[in-house]
């Protein structure tokens, strides 16, 4: 069984002072995708993932990590 | 933003994963429909036929051209809900797989009771009662999966 994945996704999108919808146009997924992925819902594709890390300027880990990390 | 005006490829495939729940719910009532026609006498399966039959053009006149418009909307490769990343797309696939295995348990459930229903009922009518069984298992599971958990805040 795969371990619950933690992510900072509000907290880099409210750095950036950024909305959901903002966010998702961004990266190209719907506002839906995005506060899904933010209260740990929806597991997001390595695509997704590598797609939200780069718009961030920082590496998938530091977006997302497991929860017995 | 307005129903058919989607903002971007991702929304507009949110959208058609939607409609495709509800179409599926709505043909899962369709066939019911004909199950409960073939099994009821006039005029409550006059009743039934006519519900089917407007049910079937609502289908037809309403969700398709809604679908392809919405599916064709940004030019070049048309959208496709089943192979997007998204939420939506994943709780679309979630749903077709508890849908099978909702086909699947029901196909054995039907022939452990062969002698009480088999036996008893044509093959059209079988058929429209496992389309009936399969889309609505669909459809209810998509709802399930998609639906909204109070996650939907949109602040800065």
């Amino acid at each position: 069984m795969s371990a619950p994945l933690t992510n900072r996704l509000r907290v880099l999108r409210a750095e950036s002072g950024m909305s959901q919808s903002d966010l998702a146009a961004a990266i190209e997924v719907s506002r839906k995708t995005i506060s899904t992925i933010e209260v740990g819902r929806f597991v997001p594709s390595t695509v997704i993932a590598l797609r939200l890390a780069r718009f961030f300027k920082v590496t998938v880990e530091d977006v997302f990590a497991l929860a017995d990390d | 933003m307005s129903f058919f005006s989607p903002r971007n490829r991702a929304e507009a495939s949110d959208r058609l994963a939607g409609m495709t729940g509800y179409a599926a719910a709505f043909a899962a009532l369709i066939y019911a429909l004909n199950v409960g026609q073939a099994l009821t006498v006039p005029p409550v399966s006059t009743y039934l036929d006519d519900a089917g039959l407007i049910g079937g053009l609502l289908i037809v006149i309403v969700f398709l051209p809604s679908f392809f418009i919405i599916k064709r909307r940004f030019g070049g490769p048309a959208v496709n809900p089943w192979k997007s990343d998204g939420f939506m797309s994943a709780a679309l696939q979630r749903a077709g797989l508890t849908a099978f295995a909702g086909t699947f348990l029901s196909l054995i459930l039907l022939t452990l009771l062969d002698r009480l229903i088999l036996e008893r009922v044509s093959a059209a009518v079988l058929l429209d009662l496992i389309l009936a069984i399969s889309l609505a298992c669909f459809a209810m599971s998509f709802f399930l999966f998609s639906r909204d958990e109070g996650e939907g805040e949109d602040s800065v």
